[in-house]
């Protein structure tokens, strides 16, 4: 195979920056003539993007010269909000834009600050930070980094007690046997994405093993060795059978790391808690060499038992790692079948092939280092965790990466972000009962923390995130506390939002008529690159300047929490402008420096800017001190780089390489923590939320927060066995698309039109001739809250029960014409209320009962 | 949780004894309503207090609503409380058992890490 490096023509007619057609933020060059960006092509010197571009980023230049984007601050003058309603936006100073907002905030502030919700924009991590410090200053709890209703929710507390990292990403490096569930990893998204195309292209060209488990058969399943199509929503059934035959059928799994590394040998009593030393609280485990009991801690423990029944201090306890055992023995092949329609055949076989691959035992050496070689790996992403019981659906399969003991070292599942020296040195390290507890780097950040997660308590934020404990955040329970918070004791009400041109109406949560009756109401402000569905909502809008016209020092994920794992090299590259925006458009950073100001918060902007990015003496924001956006990231290379890598620096060599060192790459094996088998900590944090919820007087499920979790379907699935729905409709992927502005851009929406399967529902041949629906006929699906009208695909490359709807379509906005009508918008078919969200995680059920029919 | 008593040398601006460290507490987001609307508290702690200690101390002054919401029960700050001591996060020390040698303890609560 040859990669396609872009060579290097004269540099003084190329401009290192980075792309933002997705939230990775890869290196690229853009070639200027006369103020005009002519070309964008990938960085050779980026050690991320290794000189590739992928179609998105190449239509990043149609982007730049919409003809239909926000030049200059609007004004809606009609005082009806709505979907589909005219806002009669009409054009005013930014002085008048910015008098009126600062206003609001003042008024709001002093009243009380918390009636103010910020929503930023994940693919802009570094304005994101801004927003949130904005937040911070300004006093109010309230933010929603505009991400999707499944965004994160599960994968990140996932990685926070398992891996220490933020998410998570298979080492095509060494791997052997990789399985994809509900993931297309390194073929149609995710982090590192160009660096991980080019990765896993070279893992199956030396003869990794690719399975790729989904009810779609899509891009990921098109270059896999074997596409095993699954019922939506079972996945982890799927995981607890696996389980059940690697570790009760064939005995294969790393029982040295699980004694040693895992909480596996602590004892666990019939109250389902740790059986805890009297005099140290410290759980207790039974060492087989001499039978005692002992701390997990002691040092001499020499063989903790894994399996058996023991007495210790007076009750009867079993091992956690027994436990597991029995609990997935009730998910035998045969009965995963009924669940998922994998056959018990196929299950044990990729089982067996998974296990055997692991290489159990054996070594490499990693710059001069022995490590453990584990070689495979189970990633997921979307696909698990958008259910009612995503936690239940997804931790299995992380189970199955530490049943291995693959989970960061060579081969096997790696957590990005987890170790690194920028800008200070940090590590996961372990903490009450041994067990991994502080997680990597958040970049100056409070971390989440899913172990042992926070004291539930009554809420005072909008996203009652107080009675979710181990949830990162809880952003999907916004719409639903915001029309009577009240009920769940929240004192106020949000009165006014400040968003940046995420696309939160359709993107952010599920049915749009909840959306809108959060917009509706409220005095909203968005930034905005064209006038997007979310925009038609808001009463003023302020210029976002094209990325290309755009200066950022976090230009995207892929250099922190979505770092490529397990490479010998990091780098820190940044985004710079190449073009002038438009004479009416400002920087947004600016304009943030300048709203804090009015509204009398920027001292303490100023300071939680300083804390937060790690500015040191000299570097600090002096209070009193007027700075633009440049000053500041000046200010915060040479505190992370030192004097001679300031911001003029790496605007004019793009990225500084920084070597990594094996610790980095692979922490498993130097991690001084234990990793969970068992989530004992569920229980307790399970009675407290009963405890506090029931206090308060509402219900609440508190059922899924067990130690090992089972199984649960979600409402489709339930729905499928009544008869009550023909299909359940689910969201995948494409590669060109990202995000609900991709098809807005001409390029990337002919390409959507050429490919038969974009624009289009796939419908499965069966159910197609069950319903008479020939190819290319129009259908009606229906979901319990939307009916829409769609073209149908008809294929076998998707499970016999399942609509499959790609990308981020089905716009309506004026502001984008060339995508306005096509495709379908798969979120707002998705019911959005309390009996819809993981209670855990708040991921939104992403598997919708439809009705199908020929329109 | 026990809030403990407030203690009777509490000095804004001064120090009282060789053996007494003054600190500074600034206070950011939700952690002001909390402390009824303070923006800053100034601590008295004997040479040698950690931060953990420190904790207990600016609950004492802040009152029970700040204790119920910036600390665990057990007293240790919440985890989404994030602690800088003269500008460097509380992670980048010795955690909660960072001695404090006096200057400006800046604790803020900050939004977790979001997205993904």
């Amino acid at each position: 195979m040859t990669t396609s490096v872009a060579t290097r023509p004269e540099a003084s007619e190329w401009v290192h920056t980075a792309c933002e057609m997705c939230y990775m933020g890869c290196g690229i060059l853009a070639r200027v003539e006369n103020g005009v960006v002519v070309d964008l092509r990938g960085d050779p010197d980026n050690s991320q993007t290794k000189g590739r571009i992928c179609a998105k980023g190449k239509a990043g230049i149609m982007n730049l010269y919409n003809p239909h984007r926000v030049t200059t601050p609007l004004r809606r003058t009609n005082p009806e909000k709505g979907i589909g309603v005219d806002p009669r936006w009409k054009e005013i100073s930014w002085d008048e834009a910015m008098e009126e907002i600062a206003e609001h905030m003042r008024q709001i502030r002093q009243d009380d600050a918390r009636k103010l919700t910020i929503q930023p924009w994940t693919p802009n991590t570094d304005l994101s930070s801004w927003f949130a410090a904005f937040r911070a200053a300004f006093g109010t709890p309230n933010i929603h980094s505009g991400h999707s209703p499944t965004c994160g929710k599960v994968v990140h507390p996932v990685e926070y007690l398992s891996g220490g990292g933020f998410h998570q990403q298979s080492d095509f490096h060494y791997a052997w046997y990789s399985i994809h569930v509900g993931s297309q990893m390194g073929v149609a998204s995710r982090s590192s994405y160009v660096h991980q195309v080019g990765d896993l292209a070279q893992a199956r060209e030396r003869g990794m093993k690719l399975v790729v488990v989904d009810p779609v058969g899509g891009y990921a399943a098109s270059k896999a060795d074997e596409w095993v199509p699954i019922r939506p929503g079972t996945d982890g059934a799927f995981g607890l059978g696996m389980l059940h035959v690697l570790l009760n059928e064939l005995k294969l799994y790393d029982a040295q790391y699980l004694k040693h590394r895992t909480n596996s040998p602590y004892l666990v009593g019939p109250s389902g808690k740790y059986v805890r030393d009297p005099s140290t609280d410290k759980p207790l485990l039974r060492d087989l060499r001499d039978g005692a009991l002992k701390t997990y801690d002691d040092p001499s423990v020499a063989d903790p038992a894994l399996e058996g029944e023991f007495e210790a201090h007076g009750q009867k306890a079993r091992p956690a790692f027994e436990l597991l055992k029995s609990f997935v023995a009730q998910y035998p092949p045969e009965r995963v079948e009924e669940i998922t329609t994998i056959p018990p055949k196929t299950l044990r076989r990729v089982a067996r092939e998974f296990g055997e691959a692991a290489r159990i035992g054996s070594t490499i050496r990693i710059d001069g280092v022995e490590l453990p070689f584990r070689p495979v790996c189970v990633d997921w992403a979307k696909g698990p965790s958008g259910h009612k019981h995503g936690w239940n659906n997804a931790w299995p399969l992380k189970l199955l990466n530490i049943v291995m003991g693959a989970v960061n070292v060579p081969g096997g599942i790696l957590s990005t972000g987890a170790v690194g020296k920028y800008p200070q040195p940090f590590a996961p390290e372990g903490g009450k009962d041994g067990l991994l507890e502080h997680p990597g780097a958040s970049l100056g950040q409070a971390h989440p923390s899913a172990f042992p997660g926070r004291d539930p308590m009554p809420p005072t934020r909008g996203d009652i995130y107080e009675l979710f404990p181990v949830a990162g955040h809880s952003s999907t329970a916004i719409p639903l506390v915001d029309p009577d918070p009240q009920k769940y004791g929240v004192p106020y009400r949000t009165e006014m939002v400040l968003h940046s041109p995420g696309n939160l109406l359709l993107g952010a949560w599920g049915d749009a008529k909840v959306s809108e009756r959060f917009y509706q109401d409220k005095f909203t402000v968005g930034f905005a690159i064209e006038i997007n569905e979310t925009t038609e909502m808001d009463d003023v809008v302020l210029p976002f300047p094209t990325y290309l016209e755009r200066d950022n020092f976090v230009p995207g994920g892929h250099q922190f929490g979505l770092a490529i794992a397990g490479d010998p090299e990091w780098h820190w590259a940044v985004r710079q402008k190449v073009a002038e925006p438009p004479p009416g458009v400002r920087s947004t950073h600016d304009v943030l420096l300048d709203l804090a100001e009015r509204v009398g918060v920027l001292e303490d902007f100023y300071l939680v800017l300083s804390r937060t990015w790690g500015l040191r003496e000299p570097h600090l924001l002096e209070e009193g001190g007027r700075y633009n956006h440049e000053d500041v990231f000046d200010r915060i290379a040479r505190s992370w780089f030192g004097e001679e890598h300031g911001w003029a620096w790496f605007k004019e060599h793009g990225s500084l390489p920084i070597p990594r060192d094996v610790e980095e790459r692979y922490p498993g094996p130097f991690l001084n923590a234990r990793l969970p088998v068992y989530l004992e900590h569920f229980l307790e944090r399970g009675e407290q939320l009963q405890e506090v919820t029931a206090e308060m007087g509402i219900p609440w499920d508190t059922s899924d927060y067990a130690a090992i979790p089972e199984w649960k379907p979600c409402d489709a699935f339930e729905r499928m066995k009544r008869g009550e729905c023909d299909a359940i409709g689910v969201h995948y992927k494409l590669p060109y698309v990202n995000g609900s502005y991709g098809a807005a851009n001409p390029w990337i929406d002919e390409l959507c039109e050429r490919n038969p399967y974009a624009y289009a529902v796939l419908i499965n041949t069966r159910l197609a001739q069950r319903k008479g629906i020939g190819d290319g006929d129009a259908v009606w699906l229906e979901s319990p809250v939307k009916k829409v009208k769609a073209i149908a695909k008809v294929t076998q490359c998707v499970h016999p029960e399942v609509v499959g709807i790609a990308g981020h379509f089905g716009h309506w906005a004026q502001g984008k014409p060339i995508s306005r009508g096509k495709g379908v918008n798969f979120n707002t078919l998705l019911p959005h209320d309390m009996e819809h969200l993981d209670m855990i995680t708040t991921a939104l059920d992403h598997c919708v009962p439809l009705k199908v029919s020929k329109a | 949780m026990a809030v403990p008593p407030e203690p009777a040398d509490t000095v804004a601006g001064s120090r009282i004894a060789a053996d007494v460290v003054t600190v500074k507490v600034v206070l950011m987001g939700e952690l002001r309503r909390w402390a009824g609307g303070k923006r800053e508290v100034e601590v008295q702690m004997p040479v040698g207090s950690t931060l953990q200690a420190l904790a207990g101390r600016v609950a004492a002054l802040c009152g029970p609503g700040f204790a119920q919401r910036a600390l665990t029960k057990e007293g240790a700050w919440q985890p989404h409380v994030a602690v800088f001591i003269n500008g460097v996060q509380m992670g980048e020390l010795e955690g909660t058992k960072t001695v404090l040698s006096g200057g400006q303890v800046e604790l803020m609560l900050l939004p977790t890490y979001e997205g993904g």
